[in-house]
């Protein structure tokens, strides 16, 4: 149930036609995880709190570096060689103390992803590189716990919605990564790619609209392009197998209930 | 022949030094063919092969497919970032 405080401080979303109260209501139940506190993350995690996403993990092994800054919004001069995961959570909790944020300092791997990702409704893939981005995927797989992937280079990015068992799987997409690099990035480049991903999230949790589910958003800012392509399952894909079974993904009733 | 257009996004934007052009290939050519000519054409694109992703009248293809007069063509890298 919605308090009064609620209902005044998420009115002008409340308003949005199909969203309601009973969309409020939803994102408060909503419990999700966002893989990594650098630009994507910072955009990501400041939007779901201020829209009143019910519970959230936000998980990162790092510490702040002075040329993060540009782009990590969640954190700020004074926490310069501090956890990124306690930048990160005290600024969620300022923005909105009705989330509950917990911070994981942990680097995801095989052996932990599923663990750290149990719980949630959703994963939201802030990452800065494939290697980890596959053990989410494979964990997402695992779990059937949609992915809300993103990544962002120069003045541009990439985002997509995995619907496990339905829709392609980051590796149907990216079977083959681009080499590790320090990828240059403008901070309103990864707080584009961010924002679209949580508007993917508040969707899911909602039932609201239409999801980025089986596409691929590219956006080239430089030149300010942007397409959308529908990407298909890889009956050969190591990480899913492609399903075979091509599932409607229009026929979202019930799917993405919480 | 046929005609089909080329877009080009990010990185092999960079390297073709313009944002699209229309090829002229023969009928019953496929989707790899004509990254072969691309590259040919765009010499520095090559560099990036292994990190080319494309996408044929806005949906994600593997390269084998055969082209049709006013086909639309993307070609992009996949973006690592975070």
């Amino acid at each position: 149930m919605l308090t009064e405080r609620d209902k005044e401080r998420y009115s002008r979303q409340i308003a949005i036609p199909g969203f309601g109260e009973e969309g409020q209501e939803k994102l408060e139940k909503g419990r999700v995880a966002i893989a990594g506190a650098g630009g994507l993350g910072s955009a990501v995690a400041i939007y779901l709190a201020a829209a009143g996403v019910g519970y959230i993990r936000i998980i990162d092994d790092d510490t702040v570096e002075l040329s993060n800054l540009n782009r990590q919004i969640l954190h700020g001069d004074s926490d310069i060689g501090r956890d990124k995961v306690l930048s990160a959570v005290e600024r969620l909790r300022d923005a909105n103390p009705d989330v509950e944020v917990e911070g994981v300092r942990e680097r995801i791997t095989g052996e932990n992803a599923v663990e750290l990702l149990g719980g949630m409704n959703a994963v939201v893939d802030c990452l800065d590189n494939f290697d980890t981005r596959y053990v989410l995927n494979d964990a997402s797989i695992a779990l059937k716990m949609p992915l809300f992937h993103g990544a962002c280079s120069e003045m541009g990015g990439q985002v997509a919605t995995v619907i496990p068992g339905r829709t392609a799987c980051l590796r149907c997409m990216f079977p083959d990564p681009p080499p590790p690099a320090k990828t240059p990035v403008l901070g309103a480049a990864a707080g584009t790619i961010g924002t679209i991903q949580s508007t993917e999230v508040v969707k899911f949790l909602t039932g609201t609209g239409d999801l980025l589910a089986g596409k691929l958003l590219i956006y080239d800012g430089m030149f300010g392009e942007y397409d959308i392509i529908e990407v298909k399952r890889n009956g050969k894909c190591p990480s899913c197998g492609g399903g075979g079974e091509a599932e409607d993904v229009e026929d979202r009733e019930g799917v993405w209930e919480v | 022949m046929i005609r089909v257009k080329v877009k080009f996004f990010s990185a092999h934007r960079e390297a073709a030094g313009r944002g699209q052009t229309e090829i002229e290939v023969k009928e019953g050519m496929d989707l790899k063919s004509l990254l072969d000519i691309i590259f040919d054409t765009y010499p520095e694109m090559r560099k990036l092969a292994g990190y080319t992703v494309l996408s044929l009248n806005h949906r994600y293809a593997d390269g084998s497919e055969v082209l049709g007069e006013g086909d639309e063509v993307a070609v992009f890298p996949p973006v690592e970032g975070g």
